[in-house]
Protein backbone atom coordinates (compact mmCIF):
# COMPACT_ATOMS: atom_id res chain seq x y z
CA UNK A 1 0.00 0.00 0.00
CA UNK A 2 1.44 3.48 -0.77
CA UNK A 3 0.40 6.87 -1.75
CA UNK A 4 -0.02 6.06 -5.30
CA UNK A 5 -2.76 3.13 -4.81
CA UNK A 6 -4.86 5.77 -2.40
CA UNK A 7 -4.74 7.93 -5.27
CA UNK A 8 -5.92 5.59 -7.61
CA UNK A 9 -8.94 3.97 -5.47
CA UNK A 10 -10.48 7.64 -3.67
CA UNK A 11 -14.00 6.45 -5.27
CA UNK A 12 -13.88 2.96 -3.05
CA UNK A 13 -12.11 4.76 -0.27
CA UNK A 14 -14.64 7.76 0.41
CA UNK A 15 -17.38 5.40 -0.16
CA UNK A 16 -16.33 3.21 2.17
CA UNK A 17 -16.46 0.51 -0.38
CA UNK A 18 -12.66 -1.11 0.78
CA UNK A 19 -12.78 -4.86 1.43
CA UNK A 20 -12.03 -4.96 4.80
CA UNK A 21 -8.59 -6.48 4.40
CA UNK A 22 -7.93 -3.75 2.38
CA UNK A 23 -9.27 -1.00 4.54
CA UNK A 24 -7.15 -2.25 6.92
CA UNK A 25 -3.87 -1.66 5.13
CA UNK A 26 -5.03 1.44 4.24
CA UNK A 27 -6.33 2.34 7.50
CA UNK A 28 -2.29 1.44 8.71
CA UNK A 29 -0.85 3.06 5.88
CA UNK A 30 -3.34 6.44 6.43
CA UNK A 31 -2.16 6.49 9.95
CA UNK A 32 1.72 6.16 8.79
CA UNK A 33 1.01 8.76 6.24
CA UNK A 34 0.61 12.43 7.14
CA UNK A 35 0.22 13.63 3.20
CA UNK A 36 -2.40 11.22 2.41
CA UNK A 37 -4.69 11.97 5.63
CA UNK A 38 -4.77 15.51 4.87
CA UNK A 39 -5.36 14.96 0.90
CA UNK A 40 -8.18 12.40 2.05
CA UNK A 41 -9.69 15.52 4.76
CA UNK A 42 -9.42 17.92 2.11
CA UNK A 43 -10.91 15.60 -0.30
CA UNK A 44 -14.21 14.77 1.99
CA UNK A 45 -14.31 18.37 2.91
CA UNK A 46 -14.36 19.42 -0.94
CA UNK A 47 -16.99 16.60 -1.68
CA UNK A 48 -19.21 17.97 1.21
CA UNK A 49 -19.07 21.32 -0.54
CA UNK A 50 -19.74 20.33 -3.65
CA UNK A 51 -22.63 17.96 -2.31
CA UNK A 52 -24.08 21.03 -0.63
CA UNK A 53 -24.16 23.39 -3.34
CA UNK A 54 -27.75 24.74 -4.14
CA UNK A 55 -29.80 22.93 -6.38
CA UNK A 56 -31.68 25.39 -8.58
CA UNK A 57 -34.86 25.41 -10.30
CA UNK A 58 -35.43 25.47 -14.04
CA UNK A 59 -36.90 28.79 -14.80
CA UNK A 60 -41.48 28.25 -16.04
CA UNK A 61 -39.61 29.68 -19.38
CA UNK A 62 -37.77 26.12 -19.70
CA UNK A 63 -41.39 24.41 -20.20
CA UNK A 64 -42.82 26.85 -21.73
CA UNK A 65 -40.02 27.16 -24.82
CA UNK A 66 -40.13 23.54 -25.11
CA UNK A 67 -43.85 23.04 -25.66
CA UNK A 68 -43.89 26.24 -28.01
CA UNK A 69 -41.00 24.70 -30.18
CA UNK A 70 -42.68 21.32 -30.22
CA UNK A 71 -45.99 22.79 -31.40
CA UNK A 72 -44.76 24.58 -34.11
CA UNK A 73 -45.08 22.81 -37.17
CA UNK A 74 -41.73 21.62 -38.42
CA UNK A 75 -40.47 23.14 -41.79
CA UNK A 76 -39.16 20.96 -44.54
CA UNK A 77 -36.05 21.56 -43.82
CA UNK A 78 -33.49 21.91 -47.11
CA UNK A 79 -30.71 21.15 -45.26
CA UNK A 80 -31.28 17.49 -45.05
CA UNK A 81 -30.75 16.75 -48.68
CA UNK A 82 -27.45 17.69 -48.22
CA UNK A 83 -27.02 15.56 -45.13
CA UNK A 84 -23.94 13.31 -44.97
CA UNK A 85 -25.96 10.29 -45.96
CA UNK A 86 -26.58 11.27 -49.95
CA UNK A 87 -22.28 11.69 -49.79
CA UNK A 88 -21.51 8.65 -51.18
CA UNK A 89 -24.53 10.45 -54.42
CA UNK A 90 -21.66 13.06 -54.57
CA UNK A 91 -18.80 10.69 -54.23
CA UNK A 92 -20.54 8.99 -57.70
CA UNK A 93 -21.09 12.30 -59.66
CA UNK A 94 -17.65 13.16 -58.82
CA UNK A 95 -16.14 10.05 -60.50
CA UNK A 96 -18.63 10.27 -63.18
CA UNK A 97 -17.80 13.99 -64.07
CA UNK A 98 -13.98 13.13 -63.79
CA UNK A 99 -14.38 9.86 -65.44
CA UNK A 100 -15.86 12.14 -68.25
CA UNK A 101 -13.11 14.90 -68.17
CA UNK A 102 -10.63 12.53 -68.49
CA UNK A 103 -12.54 10.45 -71.46
CA UNK A 104 -12.47 13.67 -72.70
CA UNK A 105 -9.38 14.92 -72.28
CA UNK A 106 -7.17 11.04 -73.26
CA UNK A 107 -9.53 9.17 -75.77
CA UNK A 108 -7.48 9.34 -79.11
CA UNK A 109 -8.94 11.30 -82.17
CA UNK A 110 -10.49 9.09 -84.37
CA UNK A 111 -8.13 7.13 -86.62
CA UNK A 112 -6.70 8.93 -89.82
CA UNK A 113 -5.27 5.56 -91.74
CA UNK A 114 -6.50 5.08 -95.34
CA UNK A 115 -9.70 3.52 -95.95
CA UNK A 116 -10.99 4.85 -92.30
CA UNK A 117 -14.48 6.20 -92.15
CA UNK A 118 -13.09 9.49 -91.58
CA UNK A 119 -10.25 9.48 -93.92
CA UNK A 120 -12.68 8.51 -96.46
CA UNK A 121 -16.19 10.72 -95.25
CA UNK A 122 -14.44 14.16 -94.27
CA UNK A 123 -10.66 14.67 -94.60
CA UNK A 124 -10.13 12.97 -98.11
CA UNK A 125 -12.56 15.11 -99.62
CA UNK A 126 -11.19 18.09 -97.98
CA UNK A 127 -7.79 17.31 -98.91
CA UNK A 128 -9.13 17.56 -102.40
CA UNK A 129 -10.43 20.93 -101.63
CA UNK A 130 -7.17 21.95 -99.96
CA UNK A 131 -4.65 20.56 -102.80
CA UNK A 132 -6.90 20.83 -105.60
CA UNK A 133 -6.80 17.71 -106.85
CA UNK A 134 -8.57 14.85 -106.89
CA UNK A 135 -7.88 12.43 -104.11
CA UNK A 136 -7.45 8.71 -103.90
CA UNK A 137 -8.49 8.11 -100.67
CA UNK A 138 -7.09 4.46 -100.80
CA UNK A 139 -3.83 6.13 -101.54
CA UNK A 140 -1.51 5.50 -99.17
CA UNK A 141 0.34 8.73 -99.81
CA UNK A 142 -2.83 10.33 -98.43
CA UNK A 143 -1.99 9.07 -94.71
CA UNK A 144 1.46 10.79 -95.26
CA UNK A 145 2.25 13.58 -92.76
CA UNK A 146 3.79 15.90 -95.41
CA UNK A 147 0.81 16.01 -97.47
CA UNK A 148 -1.93 15.81 -94.89
CA UNK A 149 -0.35 18.16 -91.76
CA UNK A 150 -0.80 21.38 -93.43
CA UNK A 151 -4.53 20.12 -94.34
CA UNK A 152 -5.44 18.05 -90.70
CA UNK A 153 -5.59 21.14 -88.32
CA UNK A 154 -8.02 23.11 -90.37
CA UNK A 155 -9.64 19.34 -90.52
CA UNK A 156 -9.54 19.35 -87.21
CA UNK A 157 -10.96 22.58 -85.71
CA UNK A 158 -14.01 21.48 -88.87
CA UNK A 159 -14.95 18.15 -88.56
CA UNK A 160 -13.71 16.52 -85.67
CA UNK A 161 -16.39 17.23 -82.62
CA UNK A 162 -15.66 20.29 -80.14
CA UNK A 163 -14.90 17.98 -77.18
CA UNK A 164 -12.19 20.65 -75.23
CA UNK A 165 -15.32 23.14 -75.05
CA UNK A 166 -17.56 19.92 -73.35
CA UNK A 167 -15.26 18.93 -71.21
CA UNK A 168 -14.53 22.82 -69.87
CA UNK A 169 -18.16 23.39 -69.22
CA UNK A 170 -18.71 20.03 -67.51
CA UNK A 171 -15.43 20.64 -65.65
CA UNK A 172 -16.18 24.07 -64.24
CA UNK A 173 -20.14 22.89 -63.71
CA UNK A 174 -19.16 20.05 -62.05
CA UNK A 175 -16.37 21.41 -60.14
CA UNK A 176 -18.72 24.05 -58.78
CA UNK A 177 -21.62 21.84 -57.88
CA UNK A 178 -18.94 19.53 -54.95
CA UNK A 179 -17.58 22.52 -53.95
CA UNK A 180 -20.77 24.05 -53.18
CA UNK A 181 -22.16 20.35 -51.71
CA UNK A 182 -19.08 20.27 -49.90
CA UNK A 183 -19.32 24.04 -48.10
CA UNK A 184 -23.21 23.15 -47.17
CA UNK A 185 -22.62 20.15 -45.77
CA UNK A 186 -19.72 21.73 -43.56
CA UNK A 187 -22.34 24.36 -42.60
CA UNK A 188 -24.75 21.51 -41.99
CA UNK A 189 -22.39 19.75 -39.29
CA UNK A 190 -21.93 23.24 -37.77
CA UNK A 191 -25.30 23.80 -37.37
CA UNK A 192 -26.37 20.95 -35.84
CA UNK B 1 -41.11 7.43 -7.71
CA UNK B 2 -40.10 7.52 -11.06
CA UNK B 3 -40.85 4.04 -12.81
CA UNK B 4 -39.50 2.99 -15.89
CA UNK B 5 -43.12 1.91 -16.77
CA UNK B 6 -44.45 5.10 -16.45
CA UNK B 7 -42.07 6.71 -18.73
CA UNK B 8 -42.91 4.12 -21.23
CA UNK B 9 -46.15 4.62 -21.22
CA UNK B 10 -45.66 8.35 -21.43
CA UNK B 11 -42.84 7.52 -24.93
CA UNK B 12 -45.70 5.47 -26.25
CA UNK B 13 -48.32 8.39 -25.94
CA UNK B 14 -46.07 11.26 -27.06
CA UNK B 15 -45.54 8.83 -30.45
CA UNK B 16 -49.10 8.66 -30.79
CA UNK B 17 -49.41 12.56 -30.85
CA UNK B 18 -49.96 13.57 -27.43
CA UNK B 19 -47.82 16.32 -26.72
CA UNK B 20 -49.23 16.86 -23.21
CA UNK B 21 -47.14 13.60 -21.98
CA UNK B 22 -44.16 14.98 -23.41
CA UNK B 23 -44.54 17.97 -20.64
CA UNK B 24 -44.78 15.63 -18.14
CA UNK B 25 -41.38 14.09 -19.05
CA UNK B 26 -39.92 17.58 -19.26
CA UNK B 27 -41.81 17.86 -16.21
CA UNK B 28 -40.03 14.74 -14.70
CA UNK B 29 -36.33 15.54 -16.05
CA UNK B 30 -35.97 19.09 -16.29
CA UNK B 31 -34.83 19.88 -12.99
CA UNK B 32 -31.62 17.58 -12.99
CA UNK B 33 -30.96 18.32 -16.38
CA UNK B 34 -31.12 22.51 -16.14
CA UNK B 35 -28.68 21.58 -12.84
CA UNK B 36 -26.13 19.78 -14.87
CA UNK B 37 -26.24 22.20 -17.70
CA UNK B 38 -25.67 25.14 -15.19
CA UNK B 39 -23.24 23.41 -13.09
CA UNK B 40 -21.23 22.17 -16.34
CA UNK B 41 -22.12 25.81 -18.24
CA UNK B 42 -21.66 28.48 -15.13
CA UNK B 43 -24.56 30.54 -15.91
CA UNK B 44 -28.23 30.23 -16.19
CA UNK B 45 -28.53 31.91 -20.18
CA UNK B 46 -26.58 29.20 -21.23
CA UNK B 47 -28.24 26.36 -18.89
CA UNK B 48 -31.70 27.75 -20.22
CA UNK B 49 -31.22 27.54 -23.72
CA UNK B 50 -29.19 24.20 -23.43
CA UNK B 51 -32.08 22.38 -21.21
CA UNK B 52 -34.37 23.85 -23.79
CA UNK B 53 -32.06 22.15 -27.06
CA UNK B 54 -31.79 18.87 -24.92
CA UNK B 55 -35.72 18.38 -24.40
CA UNK B 56 -36.28 19.68 -28.33
CA UNK B 57 -33.80 17.05 -29.55
CA UNK B 58 -35.36 14.60 -27.20
CA UNK B 59 -38.91 14.86 -28.57
CA UNK B 60 -37.33 14.89 -32.05
CA UNK B 61 -35.60 11.32 -31.56
CA UNK B 62 -38.02 9.99 -29.51
CA UNK B 63 -39.29 7.36 -32.19
CA UNK B 64 -35.44 6.14 -32.30
CA UNK B 65 -35.81 5.33 -28.47
CA UNK B 66 -35.35 2.12 -27.28
CA UNK B 67 -37.92 1.32 -25.20
CA UNK B 68 -36.02 -1.09 -22.84
CA UNK B 69 -33.58 1.07 -21.81
CA UNK B 70 -33.75 4.00 -19.50
CA UNK B 71 -35.76 7.19 -20.45
CA UNK B 72 -33.99 9.14 -18.19
CA UNK B 73 -30.78 7.71 -19.01
CA UNK B 74 -31.31 8.65 -22.41
CA UNK B 75 -32.24 12.00 -21.90
CA UNK B 76 -29.11 12.20 -19.86
CA UNK B 77 -26.98 11.46 -22.93
CA UNK B 78 -28.99 13.69 -25.40
CA UNK B 79 -28.40 16.88 -23.14
CA UNK B 80 -24.84 15.77 -21.96
CA UNK B 81 -24.08 15.58 -25.85
CA UNK B 82 -25.57 19.23 -26.65
CA UNK B 83 -23.66 20.64 -23.08
CA UNK B 84 -20.36 19.61 -24.28
CA UNK B 85 -20.84 20.49 -28.11
CA UNK B 86 -21.83 24.13 -26.49
CA UNK B 87 -18.63 23.73 -24.32
CA UNK B 88 -16.13 22.67 -27.10
CA UNK B 89 -17.69 25.76 -29.26
CA UNK B 90 -17.13 28.80 -26.61
CA UNK B 91 -13.92 27.31 -25.59
CA UNK B 92 -12.29 30.83 -27.48
CA UNK B 93 -14.83 32.82 -25.16
CA UNK B 94 -13.98 33.60 -21.63
CA UNK B 95 -16.01 31.86 -19.04
CA UNK B 96 -18.78 34.22 -17.74
CA UNK B 97 -18.08 34.53 -13.58
CA UNK B 98 -20.75 33.07 -11.90
CA UNK B 99 -22.80 35.32 -9.44
CA UNK B 100 -23.20 32.87 -5.84
CA UNK B 101 -26.57 34.32 -5.13
CA UNK B 102 -29.02 32.48 -7.41
CA UNK B 103 -32.43 34.24 -8.80
CA UNK B 104 -34.71 31.77 -10.27
CA UNK B 105 -38.04 32.25 -11.69
CA UNK B 106 -40.46 29.44 -10.23
CA UNK B 107 -44.15 29.07 -10.74
CA UNK B 108 -44.16 30.70 -7.60
CA UNK B 109 -42.18 33.93 -8.83
CA UNK B 110 -38.75 34.88 -8.49
CA UNK B 111 -36.65 33.73 -5.39
CA UNK B 112 -32.47 34.10 -4.38
CA UNK B 113 -31.33 31.42 -3.41
CA UNK B 114 -28.81 31.43 -0.34
CA UNK B 115 -26.12 29.86 0.95
CA UNK B 116 -27.65 26.69 2.96
CA UNK B 117 -26.67 27.03 6.65
CA UNK B 118 -27.00 25.08 9.18
CA UNK B 119 -29.01 26.90 11.92
CA UNK B 120 -26.50 26.39 15.28
CA UNK B 121 -23.46 27.52 13.18
CA UNK B 122 -21.88 30.80 14.54
CA UNK B 123 -21.97 33.41 11.37
CA UNK B 124 -17.80 32.99 11.11
CA UNK B 125 -18.73 29.21 10.37
CA UNK B 126 -21.49 30.20 8.08
CA UNK B 127 -19.28 32.86 6.29
CA UNK B 128 -16.01 30.16 6.05
CA UNK B 129 -18.61 27.20 4.76
CA UNK B 130 -20.28 30.01 2.21
CA UNK B 131 -16.59 31.06 1.27
CA UNK B 132 -15.91 27.52 0.42
CA UNK B 133 -18.74 26.84 -1.16
CA UNK B 134 -17.75 29.89 -3.85
CA UNK B 135 -14.32 28.77 -4.05
CA UNK B 136 -15.39 25.55 -4.89
CA UNK B 137 -17.62 26.97 -7.63
CA UNK B 138 -15.07 28.58 -9.22
CA UNK B 139 -12.74 25.94 -9.06
CA UNK B 140 -15.21 23.68 -10.52
CA UNK B 141 -15.05 26.09 -13.56
CA UNK B 142 -11.63 25.88 -13.83
CA UNK B 143 -11.06 22.52 -14.29
CA UNK B 144 -11.47 20.31 -17.42
CA UNK B 145 -15.36 19.68 -19.04
CA UNK B 146 -14.31 15.93 -18.99
CA UNK B 147 -13.87 15.92 -15.16
CA UNK B 148 -16.62 18.51 -14.64
CA UNK B 149 -18.81 16.52 -16.03
CA UNK B 150 -18.26 13.44 -13.86
CA UNK B 151 -17.90 15.91 -10.61
CA UNK B 152 -21.22 16.81 -11.26
CA UNK B 153 -22.67 13.92 -12.12
CA UNK B 154 -21.91 12.15 -9.13
CA UNK B 155 -20.59 14.68 -6.41
CA UNK B 156 -23.20 17.39 -6.64
CA UNK B 157 -25.86 15.23 -8.62
CA UNK B 158 -25.47 11.97 -6.98
CA UNK B 159 -25.52 10.01 -10.14
CA UNK B 160 -24.62 6.22 -9.32
CA UNK B 161 -21.70 4.96 -11.20
CA UNK B 162 -23.77 2.84 -13.26
CA UNK B 163 -25.94 5.83 -14.35
CA UNK B 164 -22.75 7.65 -15.18
CA UNK B 165 -21.07 5.11 -17.18
CA UNK B 166 -24.30 4.51 -19.30
CA UNK B 167 -24.95 8.56 -20.30
CA UNK B 168 -21.15 8.63 -21.02
CA UNK B 169 -20.88 4.65 -22.74
CA UNK B 170 -18.36 3.95 -20.26
CA UNK B 171 -17.16 1.15 -18.26
CA UNK B 172 -17.67 1.97 -14.33
CA UNK B 173 -14.24 1.21 -13.62
CA UNK B 174 -12.93 3.96 -16.00
CA UNK B 175 -16.15 6.33 -15.05
CA UNK B 176 -13.89 5.81 -10.98
CA UNK B 177 -10.45 6.33 -12.47
CA UNK B 178 -11.26 9.92 -14.60
CA UNK B 179 -13.70 10.72 -11.01
CA UNK B 180 -10.38 10.13 -9.00
CA UNK B 181 -8.38 12.24 -11.26
CA UNK B 182 -11.34 14.84 -11.63
CA UNK B 183 -11.08 15.02 -7.80
CA UNK B 184 -7.36 15.52 -7.41
CA UNK B 185 -7.18 17.85 -10.43
CA UNK B 186 -10.18 20.08 -8.33
CA UNK B 187 -8.04 19.72 -5.14
CA UNK B 188 -5.19 21.14 -6.87
CA UNK B 189 -6.97 24.41 -8.20
CA UNK B 190 -8.29 24.81 -4.88
CA UNK B 191 -4.33 25.09 -3.40
CA UNK B 192 -3.28 27.42 -6.47
CA UNK B 193 -6.50 29.72 -5.38
CA UNK B 194 -6.12 29.30 -1.68
CA UNK B 195 -1.76 30.32 -2.51
CA UNK B 196 -2.92 33.29 -4.79
CA UNK B 197 -5.00 34.61 -2.05
CA UNK B 198 -2.76 34.08 0.08
CA UNK B 199 -0.21 36.32 -1.47
CA UNK B 200 -3.10 38.43 -2.43
CA UNK B 201 -3.47 39.23 1.12
CA UNK B 202 0.08 39.47 2.44
CA UNK B 203 0.07 42.05 -0.49
CA UNK B 204 -2.87 43.60 0.94
CA UNK B 205 -1.50 43.71 4.29
CA UNK B 206 2.11 45.47 3.08
CA UNK B 207 0.43 47.80 1.13
CA UNK B 208 -1.80 48.74 4.38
Amino acid sequence: MNCAWVKDNLCDIMDGLLPSEVDEQYQSHLAECRECHALLAELSLDQQALASLPHVLPPIDLMAGVMATIHRPVKKAFWPFFAPRFAPVAAALAIMVLGLNFWAAYFPYPSLAPGSALMETQIAPRLFVVGGEEPDASDPAISDKSIATAALEDVREDALPARPSIFKVSSVLGGSIFLLWGAIVIIWYKRS
Amino acid sequence: MRSHEEDKELVNRCLAGDTEAFRAIVERYQERVYNVAFRMTGNHEDSLDLAQDSFIRVFRALKGFNADSSLGTWIHRIAHNVVIDELRKRRRRPIVAMSTDTVVSTDDGEHTLEWSAAVDDTPEEQLLRAERKREIERALQSVSAEHRTVLVMRDIEGFAYEEIAAVLGLQIGTVKSRLNRARLALREKLVIREQGLGIGRLIDQKGG
